[in-house]
């Protein structure tokens, strides 16, 4: 079971680097603002964007089969999986058709939340992450800390004695320019060398079968252009009904991610070059779960762009680890619960409902308010910790009967001024350990009212 | 097979309202001048930019100003770098010459598709890319972009918004990742 507190503690441990790690992610929610305001219509995207996923989410067979139709149409291999462990099987054995052992992958978050990579490692595949983010966290062992930057947790001279251990570059360097071109260099043994190439998708256009990834290092077309075999692989939500409507997201989704006005490659695969091989494997793994819950099925909307942990103040300060799910920060900790209620119960939590979240989130997803609506669903699933659960149930006899709030306030303004510190702040109070109450006012609000507002009436 | 059909009856069995699809309300955009707003937006992508006069001629500029550039307008060029080509062989490439079929003002994206290069890595795996652009082909935004794109003969296009770039190391940025090193948008 996650613990986001006492994880996000560790984290905090270090002053200095929580620091750092909170002003990274907000120089990177100033750019996406000054890129945002660039554009005059920017709400009437949202709610264009937010309409289309809506609409799509909606009919969502239709559209799939629709996509699934152009798609094989033009000569692409279609498949589908229930959940993980089918997909991982499908990608395994598109990989054995071909006897290949040497696989690169770009970004795809699908596949981090389907743990393919152990998988085929396991069955005697190379794969290799090609994003430099992902291949730093690779090299690591650990899972992305961010959706759009994965190694963002990591200070640069932490990167350099990766590197000086695993690709030879020289002790103490941590120039970003020289540790990015010798990481480069070494990809691009591995792009050569790969006999299957497998890419996420942000967007499957059902008018066309195109499947479209966007990145800014280049390393899903290197992937997919040199490989043989090039493998996409979807969420069912991922698909969108029109061509057009690629026009909305690609103006959305760098501004939102990066700040940029779009990646530098917007790909569009159709169809294979002759005597290749094209794959899309679309993957439900408890995305339909979530379709079935009204209050939940907006989050299926999300586009991956990472706005939302970029804003979050909690995010910014705990780390992404700190969330222990694949994706982290605000959306996954909507989208965890969602598959492990127990194991994701404290997620909902990590969060002050400061609603920054949902004025980001290019789609309009009402983030906040499902934080909300989970911590509901947490409660009456008697799943609460219990230090919370207790408190919750002694603060709502009290809060339900005025004269027992009146006289709990009163006799709390009295003992707070008077008691040591150590009476409360102490281990029962776990509100407390994390936060400072106010000074106790001398008197209640009630009273004050009846003195200064004598002519009102309560 | 069985996959398949579980998930489109788990979608389907949810029963959820239909919501229509609303028509997609475009601004009418005038046939204004974009060519500032473009050059910006390429500056901004890290592509350099250079503007020729009315009487001179891509080719020769490039032939003059980047020397031993490949491009693809011969049928020999297109066989070498194409069916007759090996990966080993295309990493060498340095600087490679493409036409664009379509740029856009608000980020300087510049459309290609492999109907103009012999070899889809061909952009990707080159060192220095530059990329020609009529001003006619240039449109306001992606949404006037992609009414250009003829889809039914399409089997791979990419939008190019300048050289490759990552900031994966503590967001510092740095130009040329496994795509080019630097992008040269000749209008
Ligand atoms: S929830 Fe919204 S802001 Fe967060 S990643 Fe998804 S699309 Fe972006």
């Amino acid at each position: 079971m996650i613990n986001h507190a006492k994880a996000a503690k560790a984290f905090l441990r270090n002053e200095k680097r929580t620091d750092w790690h909170d002003q990274a992610l907000w120089f990177v929610r100033q750019k996406r603002d000054r890129a945002v305001n660039q554009l005059p219509e920017w709400e009437q995207l949202r709610e264009t964007a937010s309409q289309i996923k809506g609409a799509t989410l909606s009919k969502l067979a239709h559209h799939l089969l629709e996509f699934e139709r152009q798609a094989l149409q033009n000569g692409v291999y279609v498949h589908w999986a229930n959940d993980a462990e089918d997909f991982n099987r499908c990608v395994l054995k598109i990989i054995r058709k071909h006897n290949a052992t040497k696989v690169v992958k770009s970004k795809s978050m699908l596949t981090e939340e389907c743990h393919l990579n152990p998988f085929l490692e396991c069955e005697g595949i190379e794969v290799v992450d090609t994003d430099l983010g992902e291949r730093i966290i690779q090299f690591r062992n650990e899972p992305p800390s961010h959706i759009v930057l994965p190694a963002i947790h990591l200070k640069k001279e932490e990167i350099g004695e990766l590197f000086h251990v695993k690709l030879g570059t020289e002790a103490g360097a941590s120039d970003p320019t020289y540790l990015t071109h010798a990481a480069c260099a070494h990809l691009r043994e591995k792009f050569l060398q790969a006999e299957v190439a497998i890419t996420g998708v942000n967007f499957a256009v059902a008018e066309t079968g195109a499947v479209v990834v966007c990145t800014n290092e280049g390393n899903a077309d290197m992937g997919v252009n040199a490989a043989k075999v090039q493998i996409h692989c979807m969420g069912i939500e991922k698909v969108i009904p029109r061509t057009a409507d690629l026009a909305v997201f690609t103006r959305m989704l760098a501004r939102s991610a990066t700040g940029q006005a779009v990646t530098t490659y917007t790909s569009h695969y159709l169809k294979p070059v002759p005597g290749k091989e094209m794959h899309v494997i679309i993957v439900d793994n408890g995305r339909t779960d979530i379709l079935k819950k009204p209050q939940f099925l907006n989050s299926l909307k999300c586009i991956r762009c990472g706005a939302c942990m970029n804003t979050c103040p909690v995010y910014r300060r705990s780390g992404g680890h700190s969330y222990g799910s694949t994706i982290p920060g605000p959306i996954g900790s909507i989208l965890a619960p969602g598959s492990d209620l127990k194991q994701y119960r404290d997620l909902p939590f990590a969060s002050s409902l400061c609603g920054s979240c949902s004025n980001v989130c290019p789609v309009k997803i009402n983030i906040h308010e499902q934080l909300y609506s989970w911590r509901q669903e947490v409660s009456s699933a008697r799943l609460l910790r219990t230090g919370k659960s207790i408190t919750m149930s002694v603060m709502a006899k009290i809060l339900s009967n005025s004269s027992h709030y009146q006289a709990v306030g009163l006799i709390a303004r009295r003992l707070l001024a008077r008691l040591p510190r150590k009476m409360i702040y102490n281990s029962f109070n776990v509100w407390g350990l994390g936060r400072e109450l106010p000074e106790p006012p001398a008197s209640s609000f009630n009273q004050w009212y009846r003195q200064n507002r004598k002519n009102t009436k309560l | 097979m069985k996959a398949r059909e579980t998930i489109l009856n788990r979608i389907k069995g949810i029963g959820l309202a239909s919501i229509q699809l609303q028509e997609l309300e475009l601004k009418q955009t005038d046939a204004g001048n974009y060519l500032p707003e473009f050059i910006v937006s390429l500056r901004n992508a890290g592509a350099e930019v250079v503007q020729l006069a009315e009487h001179e001629n891509a080719s020769d500029f490039v032939k003059e100003n980047f020397p031993g550039t490949i491009s693809f307008e011969s049928i020999e060029s297109w066989k070498k770098y194409g069916s007759g080509s090996t990966l080993s062989m295309l990493d060498k490439l340095e600087s490679v010459f493409i036409e664009g079929q379509i740029a856009v003002a608000e980020n300087g994206a510049i459309w290609v598709s492999d109907r103009w290069f012999p070899n889809r890595i061909i952009p990707f795996i080159t060192r220095r890319l530059i990329l020609k652009i009529s001003v006619n082909d240039l449109v306001p935004t992606m949404h006037q972009a992609y009414t250009r794109i003829d889809w039914s003969e399409l089997s791979y296009g990419v939008f190019i918004a300048g050289p490759s770039k990552t900031a994966d190391i503590e967001q510092s940025l740095v130009i040329g990742a496994h795509g080019p090193k630097s992008l040269t948008v000749l209008i």
